[in-house]
């Protein structure tokens, strides 16, 4: 037996995919989380969630080249649930064979890298919460905020972090009065503006509007991906700066900055990912191709930056790594807040490599917090220990509020 | 007919059998513990076993009428023994009461067996007889199962502690003052570390494997381990398992004095803990305010703390306690700097505790500005002079396990609130051949701090109630009561105006008021 066999690791649940349309995208960014984990110090357990939202593990499931055929893949694995067994929470197989048993693994802190709505708004969180379980990154509140762009311009705005004026509409609101609403919008904002579904990330269901018509298009489009819809005046001549931050309430630390390079209008789904998603396994982020990092800005605009980071991360209570997107408007110089991502793509570790922390320290950092918060929240007192209702009868203790 | 009485003699085994059985556990199924109880309610098992040899004696005359009369004794045996009380602890249907249930079914069995159909009464009355000490002859059968399986476990508590190298384990123990301890360490050492405790008053060596199989994580950092020792070599035991680096003895003082005989037999338990460190080149900690422990010369690196003594490495002074709690200074060692301490705890002694915690965390690399904090926030244990207010009303909840020096304590906590003080209070117990002179003197102490005393009904309060006539306190303001509850619907019914504040001390386990 080799001396560091015997050594009890920390088993990681690394839960990736999810019902979204980054779901491509998060297995990227979990493979390559997987491959730069310290494997002395953790066990990694790959689960891979479907897009109908089946969970599955297997051999092959950590294996990026099975993804080309994901049919295939999920024959070879087997499907599998979460449930709390004693003290653990074990992955139980769904649909065993005789031979088996009904214990595949169990997992003691869960690392989700999922992106986009439907897992990384606070969905996985408040599902990993059920089981007891201590998990990485932001909780279920500021996920959810953070995922809801109007919610989160709220919040910031309350701050007073800068953001971009918006205008808010429900696809219900829109189908009654769709002439008031255009007109509304022309009125507040002037061309061009920029349609927003409300909760997607990565750019997706985004557009441009330069007139009426285009205005109609976008917004039906956006209609599309969200029920719910974002207008605000699009920056003609703009700059993007993207700033993560890692830390929990009580110390967290800016990164460089890094600027994406904008190819069409906005830094679109296609720039963001598929440009080098063919590049897949190696150590390169996925948006490394088309940014300049360390952005190209001034030290001062870098200072404001992070100091806005930080702001940011504090006013959404988040925990673990985020990356916050900021637009630098060229012809007045100010600096709004765009965008959270509670669960960034690569989990921004070319921001952290290029600020001095390298991936697996930044992982390692990260599942640390995770700990952290688990054990700040055990202090809280959540439900009393004794039942309220068994002492209704019996305890005479209870005739205490009489006494004057 | 027949069968009528065959049902009451097995109605009455069944509810002997539960009820003998909950007692065994109560005596931590110790086979001493449970004979020397037997002996001092020697009464009720006699009252029970005549009831049942006389209506066997009835029938075995073979007249009716002595039937009759015989079914009307055994019926009256069943109401007899059916509990009339709720337990304050319930019988926990363990793995280990199953098997003895099993043994103790067998050999029912095989007693009924024998020669089958005569002395069908003679046996049912042997069982039924036998019965109080049933669960011990059950207990001597499956001994070397149970030794078996206790070994299971050890060993697989082992092998999980050897995959963990890295894990610091901190031993705690002491006569008392444990728990809190425990508790107070691990909210501070929660500010830097994933850290495991044993839960509640696990403090056996078979809570502590438990412990260890069930709740230990990789991700643990430390293990802070509550040892409790009823005799000799317990400690040495959980030791042996745990390979303590660190390790706090909270106090000294007479408690289970009834299997330790003395208090040098207490010193040799709880220094077992202090032995089993200098095996693993660690550090002890010592309560150096506790008399007997700063009596002791060790060859081996220690650490003590206390209060108002400026030659201990960790001390606090300039200590102000009332009712809304306490507030102490010490010295940071590195800076030299003088540090004030706030925290909502009462009772001097809860400082000593925080102190051992203290110390243990700054040994462990926490900055004493952080424990401060950490300090700040920690809130009392339950029924550990536990402060439970409702606007007139304050009650200190200090029910459990109760000890000579704690009372004092309690009862000088008691003396710094507003209004009336009243004590609720059954005596001591586990004190051995003192258990009368360590009442007598709590009810000595009662009456110069309280105005009324409640005297919870029990052999140990009646020294309680010498302890008081031996002064010149107001007869009238004792009062004799069944129950702790019963005290406090009295004292509601007094309807005092202005402040009450009620120490509940001491809550007696079913097994010793029957």
């Amino acid at each position: 037996m080799k001396g560091f066999d015997v050594i009890m690791k920390i088993k990681i649940g690394v839960f990736f995919g999810g019902k979204s349309v980054e779901h491509e995208v998060s297995i990227i960014t979990a493979i390559q989380a997987i491959e730069n984990m310290d494997k002395d110090k953790y066990d990694v357990i790959p689960i891979y969630i479907a897009k109908d939202n089946k969970m599955y593990c297997g051999h092959y499931i950590g294996d990026i080249k099975q993804y080309k055929n994901i049919d295939n893949l999920i024959h070879l694995s087997s499907q599998v649930t979460l449930v709390q067994n004693n003290n653990k929470t074990c992955l139980i197989r769904c649909n065993k064979k005789l031979y088996e048993s009904s214990i595949y693994d169990y997992i003691d802190i869960a690392f989700p890298i999922v992106h986009g709505t439907n897992v990384e708004d606070g969905t996985i969180q408040g599902f990993l919460k059920m089981f007891n379980i201590p998990y990485v990154g932001c909780d279920v509140i500021s996920s959810s905020c953070g995922m809801d762009k109007y919610v989160s311009k709220c919040i910031l705005k309350e701050n007073n972090i800068p953001v971009l004026d918006c205008k808010c509409y429900t696809i219900i609101e829109y189908n009654k009065n769709t002439n008031t609403i255009i007109s509304e919008i022309e009125k507040t904002f002037s061309y061009p503006v920029i349609v927003k579904p409300i909760n997607l990330g990565s750019s997706v269901g985004i557009k441009i509007a330069n007139n009426q018509e285009e205005l109609v298009e976008s917004i039906e489009n956006a209609f599309t991906y969200s029920k719910k819809i974002l207008v605000e005046k699009a920056i003609k001549n703009l700059k993007e700066v993207n700033c993560s931050v890692v830390g929990d309430y009580e110390f967290a630390e800016p990164s460089e900055c890094e600027e994406p390079i904008k190819t069409d209008e906005i830094l679109s789904y296609s720039d963001k990912y598929l440009s080098v998603g063919k590049k897949l396994g190696g150590s390169k982020s996925m948006n490394a191709g088309v940014l300049k990092l360390p952005a190209d800005i001034s030290t001062k605009e870098k200072q404001t930056i992070q100091s806005l980071s930080l702001k940011t991360f504090n006013a959404l209570g988040c925990s673990g790594v985020i990356r916050i997107d900021f637009i630098i408007d060229k012809d007045t110089n100010l600096i709004y807040v765009n965008e959270v991502n509670t669960i960034p793509g690569s989990l921004s570790f070319h921001l952290w490599k290029q600020t001095g922390l390298e991936y697996p320290d930044l992982l390692n950092k990260l599942i640390e917090l995770s700990l952290k918060r688990t054990r700040e929240e055990k202090n809280i007192i959540y439900s009393f220990e004794s039942n309220i209702l068994s002492e209704c009868s019996t305890n005479g203790l209870k005739g205490m509020k009489g006494v004057k | 007919m027949i069968i009528l009485v065959i049902i009451e003699y097995f109605m009455n085994l069944l509810i002997l059998t539960f009820f003998y059985m909950h007692m065994f556990q109560l005596n931590s199924y110790f086979f001493t513990k449970h004979i020397h109880w037997l002996f001092k309610n020697i009464k009720k098992v006699i009252l029970q076993i005549s009831l049942i040899s006389i209506s066997t004696l009835l029938l075995s005359f073979n007249n009716s009428i002595c039937n009759i009369f015989s079914i009307i004794i055994l019926f009256f045996s069943i109401f007899y023994n059916i509990p009339k009380r709720k337990p304050k602890i319930e019988l926990k249907n363990t793995n280990r009461v199953i098997r003895m249930y099993i043994t103790e079914a067998t050999l029912i069995l095989c007693i009924l067996i024998i020669d089958f159909k005569n002395y069908v009464f003679l046996k049912l009355c042997i069982v039924n007889i036998l019965s109080p000490i049933m669960c011990i002859i059950a207990n001597c059968i499956n001994y070397p199962i149970e030794c078996f399986r206790k070994k299971y476990y050890i060993n697989k508590a082992k092998k999980i502690l050897l995959d963990m190298p890295n894990l610091i384990v901190i031993g705690v123990t002491g006569s008392y003052g444990k728990t809190s301890v425990k508790k107070y360490l691990e909210k501070i050492l929660e500010k830097k570390y994933s850290v495991l405790t044993t839960p509640k008053n696990y403090n056996t060596t078979m809570g502590v494997v438990k412990t260890i199989i069930e709740n230990l994580k990789p991700f643990h950092q430390i293990f802070i381990c509550e040892m409790g020792a009823t005799k000799p070599n317990d400690i040495k035991e959980i030791c042996n398992i745990v390979k303590p680096k660190l390790g706090i003895i909270t106090s000294i003082g007479p408690q289970h004095l009834e299997s330790f005989k003395n208090i040098e037999n207490i010193i040799k338990a709880k220094f077992e803990l202090a032995d089993s460190i200098k095996r693993n080149n660690g550090t002890i900690f010592l309560n150096f305010d506790n008399e007997y422990l700063s009596k002791q010369h060790l060859e081996q690196p220690y650490i003590t703390y206390g209060i108002n003594n400026k030659n201990l490495d960790y001390n606090a002074f300039s200590i102000k306690t009332s009712s809304k709690g306490s507030d102490f200074s010490t010295i940071d060692k590195i800076s030299g700097k003088k540090l004030n301490i706030k925290t909502k705890l009462i009772g001097s002694h809860n400082v000593v505790n925080i102190m051992g915690a203290i110390a243990v965390g700054n040994h462990l690399g926490i900055e004493l500005n952080d424990i401060a904090y950490q300090v700040k926030n920690i809130s009392s244990v339950k029924h550990r002079l536990q402060l439970i207010s409702n606007r007139n009303l304050n009650i200190i909840d200090d029910s459990y396990n109760s000890n000579p020096d704690s009372s004092k304590s309690a009862l000088n906590t008691l003396s710094q609130f507003d209004g009336i003080k009243i004590i609720v209070t059954p005596g001591l117990i586990e004190l051995g051949k003192n258990e009368k002179k360590y009442n007598y003197e709590l009810g000595k102490y009662c009456c110069n701090i309280c105005d009324y005393i409640f005297l919870v009904n029990s052999t140990q309060s009646t020294y309680v109630l010498e302890g008081i006539k031996s002064t010149d306190f107001n007869i009238k303001k004792i009062f004799t009561v069944n129950s702790p509850q019963e005290a406090i619907k009295q004292i509601l019914n007094f309807n005092i105006n202005g402040k009450v504040t009620i120490l509940l001390e001491n809550d007696l386990p079913d097994n010793y008021n029957l």
